[in-house]
C-alpha cells in the first residue's frame, strides 16, 4: 500500500492524468473534511468558500512538481491521508486571517455543524451524578464499538442511517446496538448518593 | 426511576443527557480513520480506534466529514487543475540609457512565463534599475509609464482574453487601471501611467491570459488563482521620480 501510494504520488507529479484523478479521489475527502472541521471551529474561516479553500490546498500540494506531496515519508508513521490532513490544517490555519480580510464569498456558515450542542432543558434537569453513573455503567457494559455507536446516536445526535454511513456499517447493525443501549438505560439502577 | 416501564423515547432522552467524557486524544491519522470505516483494520486496531472515537467528539466529527461522498465533478475539476511550476527570477537585460533618472525608462525585462496556454514572452518597459541600497526589484518613476507586452511565440488568431490586475498589499487582486490595452494575433499590450498605479499602493501587476472569457477575479487571493496563464511584473514606485 505504501509503495503503491508513493508510486501514485510520483506518477501524479509527473503529470499522469489518471494518477492525478486517482490521487484526487483519494485525498479530496481528507482535504475537504479538514477544511470543514477548521471552519466549524474557527469563526475567521467560516465565510470562506469551501471549494476555493480546497483548491488552494490542492495547488499547494501539487506546486513545483508536487514538492509538498513528495515530502511525505511513510517511514515517519503517517499515512498519505494523515500527512495531507496535517498539511491542510497548517495551510488553512496559517492563511485564515489573511483570507478573511479579503473574503468576498458567500457564507457557508449554514453548512457548518454547530459546536457543542447543548442538552435539552429537560435532560439538563437530570442530576449530574446520576448521568455520570449512567455513563460509567454504559462504559462498563458496552464494547468500544457499542460506546462509539452510543456517542454517535446520543451525543452527536446522528440518525441511525447517518451513523451507519459514518461508521461504514449496515443500518441494522446500528439498530441492534440502539436496542441494546436502550435496554441498558432501562436496566440502569443508580446507586444512592 | 421506573426503569422497566421506560419507553424508547424516555430511554433516548436519558441517554442524550449523558455527558461527554473527553480524554486527551492522540493525533488522528485520517488514513487510519478511513481504513476503519472501510473495515480494513484488524480487530484490535479497530477497537483502539473505536475507543478513541468514543472519547473524542472532534475525532467523530472528522470521521463524519470523511464519510461525505465526493462527486465525480469535484474530482475532475481538481484533477484538471494545473499548479504553477517553479517561478523564475527576473533576468534584467539592461539595454542602455540607464545613466540618469530622466532616461531611466528602458530597462527591459524578459522572463519566461510561469505557465500559459501558449508560449509567451513577457516584455516590460519603463522600469529602471534600482539605485544603490534600493533593495530588490526595479523602479517605476512616479512620472513614468509602464508598458507590459505579451508576445506569443507563434502569432495566432485563436481567441485569447487578457485581464490585468494589481496585487494589493494583502495579497489579493485589484482591478488594474485600464490605461491603454491592445490585443491582436494573440499578443497583448498594456500601457499605464505610474501616477494611475500609485494610489493602489501595489508593487506587482499580473496579466492573466485565458482562451475563454472569465469572470473578474478581483478580490481573490493571488495564491489561490495563480495556476496557469499568469504573468508577473514586479516594480517599486519611486515618488521622487529618480532612482
Amino acid at each position: 500500500m505504501t509503495d503503491a501510494s508513493t508510486a501514485l504520488v510520483r506518477r501524479a507529479a509527473d503529470g499522469d492524468p489518471e494518477a492525478k484523478r486517482a490521487l484526487v479521489s483519494r485525498l479530496l475527502p481528507v482535504v475537504r473534511a479538514r477544511v470543514r472541521r477548521l471552519q466549524a471551529k474557527r469563526g475567521d474561516l467560516r465565510g470562506l468558500d469551501l471549494h476555493d479553500v480546497v483548491q488552494h490546498v490542492w495547488v499547494v500540494l501539487l506546486t513545483d512538481n508536487a514538492h509538498q506531496l513528495r515530502q511525505w515519508d511513510p517511514a515517519r508513521g503517517a499515512t498519505l491521508e494523515g500527512y495531507v490532513g496535517m498539511v491542510t490544517e497548517r495551510e488553512v490555519g496559517n492563511n485564515g486571517q489573511r483570507w478573511r480580510a479579503r473574503a468576498r464569498h458567500e457564507s457557508v456558515a449554514d453548512e457548518v455543524m454547530p459546536e457543542g450542542e447543548q442538552p435539552s432543558t429537560e435532560a439538563a434537569s437530570v442530576a449530574k451524578d446520576l448521568m455520570q453513573q449512567l455513563q460509567a455503567f454504559l462504559q462498563r457494559e458496552l464494547s468500544p464499538k457499542g460506546m462509539l455507536v452510543f456517542r454517535c446516536l446520543y451525543t452527536d445526535g446522528l440518525e441511525p442511517d447517518e451513523a451507519a454511513e459514518v461508521l461504514g456499517v449496515n443500518r441494522q447493525v446500528i439498530y441492534n446496538w440502539q436496542h441494546k443501549i436502550r435496554g441498558l438505560a432501562r436496566a440502569f439502577e443508580p446507586s444512592a448518593a | 426511576m421506573e426503569c422497566c416501564t421506560m419507553t424508547d423515547d424516555e430511554a433516548d432522552r436519558l441517554l442524550r443527557a449523558v455527558p461527554e467524557t473527553r480524554v486527551p486524544a492522540l493525533r488522528l491519522d485520517d488514513g487510519v480513520l478511513l481504513a476503519y470505516r472501510e473495515g480494513k483494520l484488524g480487530e484490535q486496531e479497530a477497537a483502539n480506534v473505536e475507543r478513541l472515537l468514543a472519547n473524542d467528539p472532534e475525532a467523530r466529527a472528522l470521521l463524519r466529514e470523511l464519510s461525505q461522498p465526493v462527486s465525480a465533478e469535484e474530482v475532475e475539476s481538481l484533477a484538471r487543475l494545473t499548479p504553477p511550476t517553479p517561478r523564475r527570477k527576473w533576468a534584467p537585460l539592461v539595454l542602455g540609457g540607464l545613466g540618469t533618472a530622466a532616461a531611466a525608462t528602458l530597462a527591459i525585462l524578459v522572463a519566461r512565463p510561469v505557465k500559459a496556454p501558449l508560449d509567451y514572452a513577457l516584455e516590460v518597459e519603463g522600469l529602471a534599475a534600482p539605485s544603490r541600497g534600493a533593495g530588490q526589484g526595479v523602479v517605476l518613476p512616479s512620472t513614468g509609464r509602464l508598458v507590459v507586452r505579451l508576445r506569443p511565440a507563434i502569432a495566432t488568431e485563436a481567441p485569447r482574453h487578457f485581464d490585468v490586475y494589481l496585487e494589493g498589499a494583502d495579497g489579493t487582486l485589484l482591478a488594474a487601471p485600464t490605461g491603454s490595452r491592445q490585443a491582436a494575433q494573440g499578443a497583448f499590450e498594456w500601457v499605464v501611467e505610474a501616477s494611475d498605479i500609485a494610489p493602489f499602493g501595489a508593487t506587482r501587476a499580473w496579466v492573466h491570459v485565458t482562451d475563454a472569457p472569465s469572470s473578474s477575479l478581483e478580490g481573490k487571493p493571488i495564491i489561490k488563482v495563480r495556476t496557469a496563464g499568469w504573468f508577473e511584473v514586479a516594480f517599486q514606485l519611486n515618488d521622487a521620480g529618480s532612482p
